[in-house]
């Protein structure tokens, strides 16, 4: 395993560049799409878009840097552009925790079995992206303070929060889920098609 | 237009951030909102800062009507509206001048001046200033791409969308592979892999107009704190 040089650092920096427009894009669309018709709760779907779209940049990156590292400085940095550009804080610990576990996979399962490998790394990487869902919880919370005010009783705010707190946690992971593999497979073919010529670094 | 130091905007995160944990009453909100404002026209933005305040002041009268909301599913929508996505205002705010009006060469320079290390500050230093790349070559793409009859309305391309990424993705992806080895080039001849200090033209001074706001963003925490636990 080769450390890092700084040819890597730079097509690191760019690759994440393109992660993150994707991501903004991914953003974009679901909170159009969905944003209309129930502001706040289309943040559960984030995750899931943004792994649909940001597949092939994920591979593409992979076979330019394959050495240990790579993803996780995506997971790090993605995380501190949230931390400093208006998400919520927490949303850091999620999106570094699962690119350091994306990488860990990816450079153990890399050589052996190449496929599940970057198959199962994306998807890792894409449940970091859970951290903009966080605010949700806050917008609840402040959502049930209004609902005090307004001379609601707790057993009422409860019954209205039950069904849904444990099925949209759910929701969220089950679509972002089935995004990110259907992103990994996207990205894969699109790459796999597209990009064999350039030799992949050694 | 005068500038505002790297240290502030710091502390402009860190207090959004905090602020997203409590229910604060409506007045209160909406004066920290309005301070957040304040910075979009004291770097010189006048017109964002003005609309900013209106989108503040448009949510500060939604809030404070939430007591009217009728009791049935739109009267809910309304309050999860302008009470829920209220809550993350400030973070919306200050995103929106964070965004603007940060230089890459102070982001870079404060970096560099905490110790990041080496694998943190190129990436950070390339990402930056690739964006205008991206938006330019995806400008290109999107000419060519008219221009040979493809997917020519934005409904084409919603019709289509995994030829629509494929067509697209290509060449931004193959323009990026070319992008980076150029970049590592410049990069490298300007001695970014040297292991000794660096220097930067960059200046960050604090001055008395970032003690000012500083110290009035520290009364208002103090405002929210105080309030949060008379409340609890």
């Amino acid at each position: 395993m080769k450390a890092l040089k700084t040819k890597d650092l730079v097509n690191v920096g760019i690759f994440t560049a393109l992660y993150f427009v994707s991501m903004a894009v991914g953003n974009f669309i679901t909170v159009f799409l969905a944003g209309l018709v129930m502001p706040g709760l289309s943040s559960l779907f984030i995750p899931a878009v943004v792994g649909l779209v940001s597949g092939p940049v994920y591979m593409l990156m992979i076979r330019r840097v394959p050495r240990f590292g790579a993803i996780t400085i995506v997971g790090v940095i993605m995380g501190l552009f949230l931390l400093v550009f208006g998400h919520f804080a927490l949303s850091f610990i999620p999106y570094a925790f699962c690119g350091l576990l994306a990488d860990l996979v990816q450079s153990s399962l890399g050589e052996s079995c190449p496929n599940l490998a970057r198959y199962l790394s994306y998807v890792i990487l894409t449940f970091g992206c859970t951290g903009p869902v966080l605010p949700l919880w806050f917008m609840k919370d402040a959502y049930v303070a209004s609902l005090v005010r307004r001379g609601k009783s707790q057993e009422y705010i409860d019954g209205v929060f039950a069904p849904i707190t444990g099925a949209t946690f759910l929701v969220c992971i089950l679509a972002t889920l089935v995004g990110a593999l259907l992103g990994a497979w996207i990205g894969a073919r699109i790459v796999d098609r597209h990009f064999n010529r350039i030799p992949a670094k050694q | 237009m005068r500038p505002i130091s790297i240290y502030t905007r710091f502390l402009l995160v860190i207090f959004a951030n905090a602020l997203i944990f409590v229910t604060l009453p409506t007045p209160l909100v909406l004066a920290i909102n309005i301070y957040f404002c304040s910075f979009q026209v004291i770097v010189g933005r006048v017109r964002k800062g003005q609309a900013w305040l209106l989108v503040c002041l448009v949510f500060a009268l939604g809030a404070s009507l939430a007591m009217v909301f009728p009791e049935n599913l739109p009267g809910h929508y309304l309050l999860f509206l302008f009470v829920g996505v209220g809550r993350v205002l400030p973070l919306v705010l200050v995103a929106a001048f964070m965004m603007g009006t940060t230089k890459v060469s102070e982001l870079v320079y404060l970096l560099r001046k905490i110790h990041a290390p080496q694998w943190l500050v190129i990436p950070v230093s390339v990402l930056f200033r690739f964006f205008p790349t991206v938006r330019h070559d995806y400008a290109q793409i999107r000419r060519a791409m008219k221009f040979r009859g493809i997917a020519v309305t934005t409904g084409d391309m919603v019709r289509h969308p995994m030829r629509t990424m494929e067509y697209i993705y290509v060449p931004l992806l193959n323009n990026a592979t070319n992008v980076a080895s150029d970049l590592t080039s410049a990069a490298l001849t300007r001695g970014i892999g040297d292991p000794g200090p660096k220097t930067s033209i960059q200046r960050i001074a604090f001055t008395g107009l970032d003690a000012l706001m500083c110290a009035l963003g520290l009364v208002l925490m103090g405002c929210g704190a105080y309030v949060a636990m008379f409340q609890a």
